[in-house]
Formats: structure tokens, C-alpha cells, sequence
């Protein structure tokens, strides 16, 4: 039995939205993640060991707190500030363009994947697709480094999600936890 | 109808030089390195603020370690916006164009009085100017910037005549007024 599956959908700004936020979180490279940690870690901890150790007047003081709320701020950008700047630009795209989020089918089969509204139409074979990466709400398929589509899971059924699984391949899904 | 008269059409193909150019353009335009100007101006300002800090401390970095730290922060951020981050930009650009089968293929072209639409194996395109954020003409290129997410369409002049790369880059004047720019872009190595 050939594998199919064909969807049609609208994105909401909900969808958008969730799409920003995991596709941020997919392309930002871990050692920029860990650079930070390390960073904010030094920072903190050589801040309260200055407040705790040397005595000085009440501007170095303030400096010492000023390095602690610094370095809290970079330890914690990627899972604070960074999502919530990826949200509201996100959010001000959506409403300023959403009139050219048309609705689009998608399609799935062992031999093709094709995406197509209004204005533009897309048919590639899976071999064509660099990687996808699905997570709690949103599929997201890249084409190259740059070039994405998104699928809201809320269209796919489990078993279409697997059988998309299938057809990409093992090694360019990833499944963000 | 109106507003549906074919200007021209042509065929083209990009290689990784000329997109590589073209996202290093889309980049100082809309991406990480807009702005860098200010940014690094920002980074400057606060590094002279810093050196004069330790002037007035005898230049004893001892006793001003914090300002010391924030100074080579500045420097560093600095050289970040004005060199590294056009550096990367471009490489970006052709870690993009190598890691896609569909840039590197046959597009044709074709140009109308209010959109184009761009045709390949395996894509079609539609783009009205009106859609368009950027419109950037070099020696080489013409660069499209817009739509979903600001989509970059890079157009080699490679296969052009010079009448049609008059009458394109005229039309683009045209159609995409206050987007329209052209840039001479710095060459070191002129081939």
C-alpha cells in the first residue's frame, strides 16, 4: 500500500509563533549555549566573591551586584531573553504580513514532498530535504541551511507523523524534547 | 490586462560566489549585521569611557579591574560588528548554497510590470514587487529580499545581455522605488 499523505492547512499566529521559538532554539549552535553558561557563571561567581571578599565603597559595591545580575542575565539568555525576543518579533511579523500566510497542501509521498499555496509551489524528492526537527507543536522541514517549511502537528495524526518520520530518514529527523 | 505585459525573460544560474555576496548584502540589511554601525558605535563609546576611567586612575589597571574587563569587552565587540560578523556572514552564505540542491540549479526568469516569477525543476515563484523589503543591484548581482521571512533571491547578471541588465535594472527603479538601492560593492582582487 503506497504511503501518502496530503494536508491542507491555514497557519495561525499561534502556529507561527511556536514555529520562531523551536526553529531559534533548533539553529542556535550549543557552544554558543555553553559559551554563555560559562560566561555568566564566571560572572556571577566572581561578582559575589568580590561583594563578599574586598570591601570597598558603595560604587564597588554596586559593581559587584551589577556583574552578579549581569552574568544571571547571559547564563540565562538563551532560556529567557531569547525566546521571548524570537516571540514578539515573531508575533509583530505575523501581523504585519499575515495576510500572506495562505493556506497551503502539503504532500508526502516515498518518491516526493511538495508544498504549495498561491504563490509559490515547491516538489522535491525526500532525498532533497536537509533535516527536519519536530517538537511539541510544530514540524519544521529544511530544505537547505536557510530555506524551511513548518507543519503544525495539530493537521498530522500520529501515524501520519511516523510515516513522515520514515520517509525523511532517521538521520536528518531530530525530535526536540 | 493590465499590469500583466511580460517585460522580459531570461535564464540563469548562480554560483556560490554570487550568492554568497548576496546573503553578505541581505545580512547588512536585515540580518545580525544591520545596524552594525551604531552597535559598534555604542561599543566605542563606552570603551572611551572606560579608558579614560583608567587614565584617571594613573593608568594602575589594578585598581580598576572592572573597567579594565569592560574595556577589552568593548574592543572585542567592536571588531565583532565592524569585521567578523561580515566575515561570517558571507561564509554563511556558502555554507547555504552548499548544503542546497535547488540554488545551484537552472532558474528561468520572468520579469512582469508588477511581480516576477522565478521557474525551476523543482520550484515556482511568485513574487509581487510590492512584496519586496529590498531590491540591491551590484556589478553583479540583483538581490530580492522578501516575502516569508524575508526570502533572499539572488539573480546572476552572468547570462544577461548588457541591454537587458539596462532594462532590468530599470525596471526595478521603476517598480521597487524606495527599495531600489545600488551598490558598488569593494573589490580587493579585481579578476
Amino acid at each position: 500500500m503506497e504511503k501518502e499523505i496530503r494536508e491542507s492547512y491555514r497557519i495561525t499566529e499561534k502556529d507561527f509563533l511556536q514555529m520562531s521559538i523551536l526553529r531559534s532554539r533548533y539553529l542556535t549552535p550549543k557552544e554558543n549555549k555553553i559559551i554563555l553558561r560559562i560566561v555568566g557563571i564566571i560572572a556571577t561567581v566572581g561578582g559575589a566573591a568580590a561583594f563578599i571578599n574586598i570591601r570597598g565603597n558603595i560604587y564597588q559595591t554596586i559593581c559587584w551586584f551589577l556583574l552578579i545580575g549581569v552574568g544571571l542575565y547571559v547564563f540565562s539568555y538563551y532560556d529567557v531573553t531569547d525566546p521571548f525576543l524570537t516571540y514578539k518579533q515573531a508575533q509583530a511579523f505575523y501581523r504585519y504580513n499575515s495576510e500572506s500566510f495562505n493556506s497551503k497542501t502539503v504532500i508526502f509521498t516515498p518518491t516526493l514532498f511538495s508544498i504549495n499555496d498561491d504563490s509559490h509551489k515547491l516538489s522535491v524528492p525526500p532525498e532533497y530535504i536537509h533535516s527536519a526537527v519536530e517538537g511539541k507543536n510544530t514540524l519544521i522541514i529544511f530544505i537547505d541551511n536557510e530555506q524551511y517549511y513548518f507543519i503544525p502537528k495539530r493537521v498530522l495524526s500520529e501515524d501520519k507523523l511516523s510515516v513522515i518520520r520514515e520517509i525523511i530518514g532517521e538521520e536528518k529527523y531530530k525530535k526536540e524534547v | 490586462m493590465i499590469g500583466n505585459s511580460l517585460v522580459m525573460s531570461f535564464e540563469s544560474k548562480l554560483k556560490i560566489r554570487e550568492y554568497a555576496e548576496g546573503y553578505r548584502l541581505f545580512d547588512l540589511r536585515r540580518g545580525k549585521s544591520s545596524g552594525r554601525v551604531w552597535k559598534s558605535s555604542v561599543f566605542f563609546a563606552i570603551g572611551i569611557a572606560m579608558m579614560i576611567i583608567i587614565m584617571l586612575n594613573s593608568w594602575d589597571i589594578t585598581r580598576v579591574p572592572v573597567a579594565c574587563v569592560i574595556l577589552l569587552v568593548c574592543i572585542y565587540m567592536c571588531s565583532y560588528y565592524l569585521y567578523m560578523l561580515p566575515k561570517r556572514a558571507k561564509l554563511r552564505g556558502e555554507h547555504i548554497f552548499k548544503s542546497s540542491k535547488l540554488l545551484s540549479k537552472n532558474c528561468k526568469y520572468y520579469i512582469y510590470r508588477d511581480h516576477f516569477i522565478m521557474k525551476s525543476e523543482n520550484e515556482t515563484l511568485k513574487r509581487y514587487y510590492t512584496e519586496l523589503t529590498d531590491c540591491i543591484e551590484t556589478d553583479d548581482i540583483f538581490l530580492l529580499i522578501g516575502g516569508f521571512e524575508n526570502r533572499v533571491t539572488v539573480i546572476s547578471k552572468r547570462y544577461i545581455t548588457q541591454s537587458q541588465r539596462q532594462l532590468l535594472s530599470e525596471h526595478f527603479q521603476r517598480e521597487t522605488i524606495r527599495q531600489y538601492r545600488r551598490i558598488k560593492p569593494k573589490r580587493k582582487n579585481k579578476q
